[in-house]
């Protein structure tokens, strides 16, 4: 598998925003690294990874952003990492990047050899050296992370939980559950009954499970220290712009839709949302788009 | 993490009681079967969003002069497409309001004139039908069929409703003309907060025209995105009321029909659900390239009709009369599509409400909640392989002096690792064994012994230079003690 051509990577868009283009042999994933194939033809259009770096230039961080994507992916080869923007209360508040290794073969995606790779970019907080049997495991960054003005911690996803290491200790973080939305509704709507932040009685399933995303690839419920959350793999553009705009993400990333409509139809996002209504009603916090690289 | 204090849209109280059990209804005996299911055999023709009424919940008042209308010309392209007409017994005309359209009769007429065509019918306010000479001027040219919006019981709420004083005894007019006329009359009423609790009313004042069905389509929110023009009402407070006017027509010897509505609210009246939708011309011409381009040419389609509201149900992946709404807007004919999208975004997916007949059990639940369905099982033998190697630096597919790690192979007792590397001008195996004092090795770590390969045409500073570092460096993090994987 060939790196993208450097000359690939200098074109840019009128915002000045590099843009990188969909060549013959791309491949598309979802957020669980599942393959797709593209909903229409792709070649020459936009790789999902444009938003992201639309999102590093929303943070005023467009070099260390967009130098991170090409230094990981020049170590572990193109299409293999996941990413995700994070907002909170309409601001990009980080990033993360996911590694997956289903195979749990852990080669050239051990965490002690990438967070060798990531090193001279990212300063990561992790020594865990035990053997794990993870499927997975992601990498958070903030603006100050890329500048190296802070340390980055990582989560290890085990079956259907995660954990947060701390040097070389591991603290219980998150459960997580995935589901075809349609055929597996009883039990979404049992992991959602069973949450201390959903009402049912109180609370609109249906703006929780919004129509145009409930017909999603497959549905994860996860529960948190201090939300829960939802999210909605494999849903087509126009549902994905509508979810960056109802959830109020920056201006910036909103109108990257619009501004290059017709260049992202062979895509599909995944998206997500926590949720908190411990003690009053149900209120959307983190909300979440991902792509991969 | 501070919590964003961004509330959700619309949330509203849901009911919690479920609805009362479908057995409560009792279906008379002589209960007549549901009428034919029209949509399956029907081309719907659209004229031009005008009207002489303005019902305030039909979606025409939102987009008046958006759509000029099917020209009679593309009309006749369309249905001189080869397979255009296949399945299609009936042609029907809707708008708007297709009697203010002058040249309804060529239209009648040329509709007749096609082969297969068995029924000609108008979807009307009926309010032009009272001119009995009109009237006759369409039966004659071959309108046999009136299909007439009718949404109040008395002139009070219909002239409401419709926003024109006197509408109700115009509409009675026009379908006691087609009683008289000996014509086919079936009435359609809206299902709407403005006339749910009059819906048997509605049947008693029309059954004495003898319609030969009555139908009761649910809100239809096109152009109503946001479910907040209050026309929506709860599927749960609907529905007795809706039960009722079922049972008043097949009292009656009405059959009904039901749209739009939950069918597993209606328990055995059910039997007249149908969301089916007749194809439109519109529809149709986007599917035959040859045909759309032949329509595009003479009309242009507007963007409103992509605005179609979506329907969908949360139980729709484990009901039995669910639709799979490939088409948007189009279910199956006898599938149920569930709820409007704005309705659902207002007022939930009434999960509690809805009673699902379920074709599948209850899913188990491991059958798809992780994504690695074998926790239990502990590291694969190359991940094994890979966190030893880790341990010393290295890693599959790594460059070490020149060369390439290019396969790292283990025995399964232990007792061999061997790192294949291989560069452009040869390759060298180096092979590692548990530490054996009994025998000689070239190199010897705490824990290990290492032997190693060297391809015939492989330079020998380059394979020297290569081997002293991997003893190196399994030298220098080798503390002893340590087992092969
Ligand atoms: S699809 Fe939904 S609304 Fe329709 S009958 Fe089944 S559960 Fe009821």
């Amino acid at each position: 598998m060939s790196l993208l051509p450097a000359s690939k990577l200098v074109l840019k868009d009128r915002t000045g925003q590099t843009l990188e283009r969909c060549e013959d042999g791309d491949l598309f994933h979802d957020y669980v690294l599942g393959q797709y194939t593209p909903l229409a033809p792709h070649t020459n259009k936009l790789r999902s990874v444009n938003l992201l770096y639309r999102s590093f230039a929303e943070c005023g961080v467009s070099s260390e952003g967009t130098h991170l994507v090409h230094h990981v992916r020049n170590a572990l080869g193109p299409f293999r990492t996941v990413w995700g923007i994070k907002t909170l209360a309409g601001k990009i508040t980080g990033w993360e990047f996911y590694f997956y290794d289903f195979a749990r073969t852990h080669a050239d995606l051990s965490i002690s050899r990438m967070c060798g790779v990531l090193a001279p970019l990212l300063t990561v907080d992790c020594a865990v050296s035990r053997e794990l049997p993870w499927h997975m495991w992601s990498v958070e960054f903030s603006p100050q992370h890329l500048q190296k003005k802070a340390t980055s911690a990582v989560d290890i996803y085990i079956d259907m939980r995660s954990y947060k290491a701390h040097g070389s200790t591991l603290a219980f973080e998150n459960v997580y559950t995935f589901h075809d939305s349609r055929k597996d509704i009883d039990a979404v709507l049992h992991r959602l009954r069973s949450s201390v932040h959903f009402d049912d009685a109180r609370d609109n399933l249906g703006a929780l499970i919004p129509p145009w995303l409930f017909r999603c690839g497959r549905m994860c419920v996860a529960n948190k220290r201090r939300a829960d959350g939802l999210y909605f793999s494999r849903i087509a553009t126009p549902a994905a712009q509508r979810f960056v705009a109802e959830r109020a993400f920056p201006e910036s990333v909103v109108r990257f839709f619009a501004e290059h409509r017709g260049e992202l139809d062979h895509l599909l996002w995944d998206v997500g949302f926590d949720f908190v209504g411990d003690t009053e009603p149900l209120v959307i916090t983190k909300a979440s788009i991902y792509g991969s690289f | 993490m501070a919590l964003s204090s961004e509330k959700m849209p619309a949330l509203r109280t849901l009911k919690t009681e479920p609805a009362p059990a479908a057995s409560s209804v009792h279906l008379p005996e002589n209960a007549p079967a549901p009428p034919e299911r029209w949509a399956e055999n029907s081309l719907l023709v659209a004229f031009s969003f005008r009207c002489n009424l303005a019902c305030t919940f039909c979606m025409v008042e939102d987009v008046l002069h958006a759509f000029e209308g099917t020209t009679l010309e593309t009309f006749r392209r369309f249905a001189a497409q080869p397979g255009a007409l296949d399945g299609i017994r009936r042609i029907v005309f809707s708008g708007g309001e297709v009697t203010l359209a002058k040249n309804l009769l060529e239209y009648i007429e040329f509709a007749r004139s096609l082969s297969g065509i068995e029924h000609v019918r108008l979807q009307t306010n009926a309010v032009r039908l009272a001119d009995k000479a009109y009237l006759k001027s369409l039966a004659d040219a071959g309108c046999d069929e009136y299909f007439v919006s009718f949404h109040g019981h008395n002139a009070q709420v219909f002239d409401l409703i419709t926003q024109k004083k006197g509408s109700f005894e115009e509409v009675l007019s026009g379908i006691e003309a087609v009683r008289q006329a000996g014509l086919t009359l079936i009435t359609n009423t809206a299902i709407a907060a403005q006339n749910v609790n009059h819906l048997a009313e509605i049947v008693k004042t029309v059954s004495p025209f003898a319609p030969a069905s009555m139908e009761f389509w649910n809100y239809w929110p096109r152009a109503d995105e946001k479910a907040e023009r209050g026309h929506f009402v709860r599927v749960g407070d609907a529905r007795q009321p809706l039960i009722e006017a079922l049972l008043a027509c097949v009292e009656r010897g009405i059959a009904p029909t039901v749209k739009w509505f939950p069918k597993c609210l209606l328990g055995p009246l059910a039997m007249y659900h149908d969301d089916g939708q007749p194809k439109s011309l519109i529809e149709l011409s986007a599917r035959l390239p040859d045909a759309k381009k032949a329509f595009l040419e003479g009309d242009p389609i507007p963007d409103y009709f992509e605005r179609e509201p979506g329907y969908a149900c949360i139980y729709e992946g484990v009901c039995e009369h669910a639709d799979n709404l490939s088409e948007k807007g189009t279910p199956a004919s006898g599938r149920c599509a569930g709820l409007a999208e704005p309705y659902i975004s207002r007022f939930g997916w009434e999960a509690n409400t809805l009673q699902p007949k379920r074709k599948v059990a209850v899913a188990d639940y491991d059958s798809t909640m992780s994504l690695v369905r074998d926790a239990g099982e502990k590291r694969s033998s190359a991940g094994k392989v890979a966190v030893w190697l880790d341990r010393f630096g290295f890693s599959q597919g790594a460059r070490v002096e020149g060369f390439t790690l290019v396969s790292v192979t283990p025995t399964q007792d232990k007792s061999l690792l061997s790192l294949a590397f291989q560069s452009v001008g040869g390759n060298v195996v180096v092979r590692i064994a548990p530490k054996n004092e009994s025998r000689r090795a070239p190199v010897r770590t705490p824990s290990f012994d290492l032997f190693y390969n060297v391809g015939d045409r492989t330079p020998k500073e380059a394979a020297s230079a290569l081997i002293r570092t991997v003893a190196l460096a399994i030298q220098s993090n080798d503390p002893g003690q340590l087992t092969l994987p």
